[in-house]
């Protein structure tokens, strides 16, 4: 009996819900759907929030706005439109915005030329219909532009302005592509003169002899040149070529 | 005999003459209208007297978007914003040379310094708790008038305020209540000049010192308006210095 009066007090309890507190004052709440030992997943009302434990200072148990709104949320009875305006008003109070929305929504659907209810959810009254913040925007002549609304001459001018710093762009990268390729054919030069000389050189040691390399078996003819690495090595690792 | 003519004497007492008209001669207008909007705010030496404050209020914009804001200012330069909305709260802070934030719903879990174009408070005008136009020559401000408009709520003086770091503000300073009405800003908003319009209404006094309580703001020709309705105002409250600094 003592365990089925603790079950029952439990289901009637509010859902518990939990703030997440950051390091320096950042924090969120919700309902926690998963936490590990390394993350812990929130559901904040209009979304999910994962962050990772390393960053989290403590977690505090409470009922959180959002479960406290869905609770009282699945209690009002269809078509009443004041408890949903009511549930609407608290849930703007708490910041809640996804909440207000749908719960104006609600409201709308009941009462659909519903002054606050409209206003709330961003709707314009346009020649004596409610129209939508986008449907308003428009009619007034304003274009979406990377979710912005704007003057079409404002868009027109933020293209200009893009397409002039791209081909400035495209301009600095050929003037940048041409210097690095100057770079390179004044390197290759300066290599194909080296190999020059020293072909020279080896061409003359060959004809005069070196009393220092002039060595016996299968060793060097000739004197070689400093060992080149294409990159820094390691010490002890084998050169990639010499001349 | 005399050696000096009348006319010696008389370009002598010039100069004396010259200086006595300018000690005499009325103030600048630009300082007459800064004089007259400090006094509008509460006096100059009230103003100077502010060493925090606290601001509080909501934050609405279109889609039904609703938020907390909580402003605290505290000299020298300190700043911190807290932007709490659905369930999340965001911190904004500069301890007056380092701006940081914490701002889980851009995944920013530990405070995380940022860069000047991206600070809440990365200008020095915007962390001075007295505002720009105190002091503004020792600041090192370049206060214009630039002349006078007509805004929807009355005439106005246009002063250009070019700030010690470059940047430049036009503020409107109301020609019935001195306050300031109105004030334009250009930012970079992704690669793009923005000119950005605050305004500020319903004046109210609180402790000796008059506030706007209202603040609407929008990029110029944009629909879209940000509206701050702040709902209470404390003045030195006590604000510890780590509340500003990058916590470690």
């Amino acid at each position: 009996m003592k365990r089925a009066i603790v079950i029952v007090a439990l289901a009637a309890s509010p859902v518990f819900a939990d703030e997440v507190y950051l390091k320096g004052g950042g924090r969120f709440s919700g309902e926690i759907v998963e936490q590990t030992d390394d993350s812990v997943t929130v559901d904040i009302g209009g979304g999910y929030l994962t962050a990772p434990m390393s960053k989290v200072v403590r977690i505090e148990e409470g009922v959180s706005p959002l479960a406290e709104y869905r609770e009282r949320a699945a209690s009002i009875p269809p078509g009443n439109a004041e408890a949903w305006r009511e549930l609407a008003r608290w849930a703007t109070s708490k910041t809640l915005s996804t909440q207000a929305w749908e719960a104006y929504t609600q409201v709308v659907a009941i009462l659909p030329d519903d002054d606050e209810a409209n206003r709330a959810l961003g709707r314009v009254l346009l020649n004596g219909r409610w129209v939508t913040e986008e449907e308003s925007y428009r009619a007034r002549g304003y274009v979406e532009f990377e979710n912005q609304w704007m003057t079409p001459a404002e868009r027109k001018t933020i293209l200009a302005e893009r397409q002039a710093q791209e081909q400035a762009d495209r301009q600095a990268n050929e003037a940048e592509i041409r210097a690095i390729q100057a770079e390179i054919d004044a390197e290759q030069q300066r290599e194909d003169e080296e190999f020059e000389r020293e072909t020279k050189r080896f061409d003359r040691l060959q004809e005069y002899g070196d009393p220092v390399a002039w060595g016996w078996g299968g060793g060097p003819a000739y004197w070689p040149s400093p060992v080149v690495y294409s990159e820094p090595q390691e010490l002890g690792a084998a050169p990639v070529g010499g001349r | 005999m005399n050696r000096w003519s009348p006319m010696s004497r008389c370009s002598m007492l010039l100069p004396l003459l010259g200086a006595f008209l300018a000690s005499c001669s009325s103030r600048s207008p630009v300082d007459e209208i800064v004089d007259a909007n400090l006094a509008a705010r509460g006096g100059k030496e009230r103003i100077q007297a502010l060493s925090s404050i606290r601001e509080t209020g909501t934050a609405t914009a279109s889609g039904g978007r609703v938020a907390r804001v909580v402003r605290e200012i505290k000299r020298p330069g300190m700043f911190r914003l807290e932007f709490s909305a659905q369930g999340t709260t965001a911190v904004f802070a500069n301890d007056g040379t380092t701006g940081w934030q914490v701002a889980p719903l851009q995944g920013v879990f530990e405070p995380t310094v940022v860069p000047p174009e991206a600070d809440a408070a990365g200008g020095v005008d915007q962390r001075d708790i007295e505002g720009s136009l105190v002091d503004w020559r020792e600041k090192g401000h370049l206060v214009e008038l630039v002349g006078r408009e007509t805004l929807p709520g009355g005439e106005a003086d246009k002063l250009k305020l070019t700030l010690a770091g470059g940047a430049v503000r036009y503020d409107y300073v109301d020609a019935a209540t001195h306050q300031i009405v109105r004030s334009d800003v250009t930012r970079i908003v992704r690669g793009h000049p923005v000119e950005l319009q605050s305004s500020f209404s319903d004046f109210r006094e609180v402790g000796g010192l008059v506030f706007p309580h209202l603040i609407e703001f929008q990029a110029k020709d944009r629909p879209e308006v940000v509206r701050i309705e702040l709902e209470t105002i404390e003045l030195d409250p006590e604000l510890d210095d780590s509340l500003f600094r990058l916590p470690e």
